[in-house]
């Protein structure tokens, strides 16, 4: 017995030694960037078109880590000052929620070039990378070509016209926006969202709804027959399509945008390297690359001008698809998130 | 072995997990407790509006009801497969338990995965089922109670049926021959005696399988309709896209002080300490 809990103490004291080998490690190592992303297909594209450039030509190692819309994350790093992550790529709605809660340090536009930038994509703390979209996606098997599909909300709510399952995302974002289109609102003047209104229309489709929670399962019940129309990231229908063979399309038309967002969480320790890696990514040089990789547009203007017609015609950012789209409006959002899922929360309960 | 000496040694013995409680466990807890009284200041507004709102106390509702249909059911099916393993011969019983281990052993995303390619529209059985003219419409088997029940049912089934195992593995055989000797019919005996012997079991099983549901959140995300809404998913909601703390929190320790409860009346009116060998 006392050989046990002799073993038991040297496993513990060698593992809290490995522990501080390891945490002294990884503070010598000056030249490395931690950049947090949604990781998959996103960061493969990432990767190929800005951190290995960016390696070859500072000599910066980028390390990456997976995050899955870890606002706790975010917050609890910052909060307890143990900030791991030196560069995050967030979705717009959770770069708005960081800003309000002070878990972000401010741009160092000295360093950053905003010149060449969309105007929707400068913010005092944060950088666009990409716009990409929420849209209608349908299968070319459910309406072959030359069969009319639904190309707005209010055909995707007409069950009579277009028959078949209905999938949407199964969180009042985007979803809402999109009832009210259905609904007759003007796309300019959604915000702030009549919810009870929004709610009411969902009610028209309810029992047709398949809910969706994850992107994958986007493309995946379309492909599969288990609803005919859904909404969908544009990113994701065009991968299925691309690398998958499936019979996908996607109508942007009335798409909502949102804004991908690099942003450094308040105490890097890394700040100045973080704000080196932001202005390299927003060079017009890189961010040409990444519809070559993923159907999301850039945001740097002069890119979005070099990138071919054909490729362009399919990026949310590209000027004839942007105005046909809204922008996502993240701060309305980030204010009454909690109220609205109270009443989202209640309808789905009924 | 009550002697003071080997008792301080067990004292030695039980200390790294007791750190490891107080470390991650009560620390936590305590600081739960305080952060969902208010993160600055004192306030009850979390609680306050937990109680005032109907739909939290639909949710704990929808919570509680879940837990009772998943628990019910695995006591159902579980027992008579606790009671099989227990009555046959060892050899035997071990092949049936890799039956049931190597499933419990298999990641919980894994096996809900699975599940939901099984039972979707365009799923296995449906399949099958239209293609030997049995159904014309799919039925849903998922995104509906249904689907959370037969994918939480599946995932919790060992936790029901080892304690009960343990439990009716101990009844004496002599009492059940005994028993049918005296003239008792079968099921008289069963009644009379092995339920009552494996009342514990049963306890110890169903409170297993009822806390875990409580705070179940893989399977009936994925696998749960509209209003199959349990209090982890409003926790999760909160601690993520709203970023309540105080109120997750909140949320959270009446979800702690209802399994707390029902642990007590179980306890009380199961004697579970049995069979942990108090």
């Amino acid at each position: 017995m006392k050989k046990l809990l002799m073993s038991i103490i040297s496993l513990g004291i060698v593992s809290i030694l490995l522990i501080v080998i390891l945490a002294s490690c990884s503070k010598k190592e000056e030249t490395t960037l931690v950049i947090a992303t949604y990781g998959g297909a996103w960061e493969e594209s990432l990767r190929k078109a800005i951190f290995k450039p960016f390696e070859d030509s500072t000599g910066i190692k980028i390390n990456t880590s997976v995050h899955t819309s870890d606002f706790a994350k975010l917050k609890a790093m910052v909060e307890s000052k143990d900030v791991i992550w030196d560069v995050v790529d967030v979705e717009g709605d959770v770069h708005a929620r960081a800003v309000k809660a002070g878990l972000v340090e401010p741009i160092n536009y000295n360093i950053v070039d905003s010149k060449p930038l969309l105007p929707e994509a400068i913010d005092s703390n944060g950088v666009g990378i990409v716009i990409w979209s929420t849209a209608i996606a349908y299968s070319e098997k459910a309406f072959p070509n030359g069969k009319a599909h639904p190309t707005n909300w209010a055909e995707f709510w007409d069950i009579n016209k277009f028959p078949g399952k209905r999938g949407l995302r199964k969180d009042p974002y985007g979803t809402l926006e999109f009832s009210l289109l259905a609904d007759g609102v003007n796309k300019d003047s959604l915000y702030p969202l009549d919810v009870d209104r929004a709610l009411r229309k969902l009610d028209k489709i309810k029992k047709q709804i398949i809910w969706w929670e994850t992107g994958d399962q986007q493309p995946q019940w379309l492909a599969s027959g288990e609803v005919t129309v859904s909404s969908a990231y544009n990113g994701r229908i065009w991968a299925a399509r691309a690398y998958d063979n499936q019979p996908l399309a996607i109508e942007l038309g009335q798409g909502m945008m949102d804004i991908e967002w690099w942003i450094v969480p308040k105490g890097s320790k890394k700040r100045d390297v973080a704000m080196q890696f932001i202005a390299f990514a927003s060079r017009s040089l890189y961010q040409q690359n990444i519809p070559k990789y993923i159907s999301y547009g850039p945001v740097n203007k002069d890119a979005i001008e070099k990138i071919d017609i054909k490729l362009l015609s399919e990026l949310p950012s590209a000027p004839r698809n942007f105005n046909k789209q809204f922008l996502a409006n993240v701060e309305w959002w980030a204010n009454n998130k909690d109220r609205v899922l109270e009443k989202w929360n209640k309808w789905l309960l009924e | 072995m009550k002697s003071i000496g080997s008792s301080k040694i067990l004292f030695l013995f039980i200390l790294p997990a007791l750190v490891f409680l107080l470390l991650f466990f009560v620390y936590p807890l305590i600081r739960l407790v305080l952060l969902s009284f208010g993160e600055q200041e004192f306030t009850l507004d979390n609680y306050v509006r937990i109680i005032s709102t109907p739909l939290y106390i639909s949710v704990i509702l929808n919570t509680i009801k879940l837990s009772i249909i998943v628990t019910a059911i695995c006591l159902v099916i579980g027992f008579p497969v606790a009671y099989l393993l227990a009555r046959l011969p060892e050899n035997k019983a071990s092949i049936l338990f890799i039956f049931i281990l190597i499933p419990f052993w298999t990641n919980l995303l894994v096996r809900t995965y699975a599940w939901m390619i099984l039972l979707q529209s365009t799923g296995l059985i449906n399949n099958f089922l239209e293609q030997i003219g049995i159904l014309k419409q799919p039925i849903s088997f998922m995104y509906n109670l249904i689907g959370v029940t037969i994918g939480m049912v599946y995932i919790l089934l060992p936790f029901m049926i080892f304690p009960m195992y343990s439990v009716i593995k101990k009844i004496d055989n002599n009492l059940i021959s005994a028993s049918l000797n005296l003239g008792a019919s079968p099921i008289q005996t069963f009644l009379k005696i092995t339920l009552p012997l494996s009342k514990g079991g049963i306890g110890a099983g169903s409170l297993l399988v009822f806390i875990l549901s409580m705070g179940f959140y893989i399977t009936p995300t994925l696998m749960g309709g509209l209003n199959d809404i349990t209090i982890s998913m409003v926790i999760a909601q909160q601690v993520n896209a709203v970023g309540n703390w105080g109120f997750a929190s909140a949320l959270a320790m009446i979800l702690f002080v209802l399994i707390v409860l029902m642990t007590i009346v179980y306890n009380y009116s199961f004697r579970i300490e049995r069979i942990w060998g108090g």
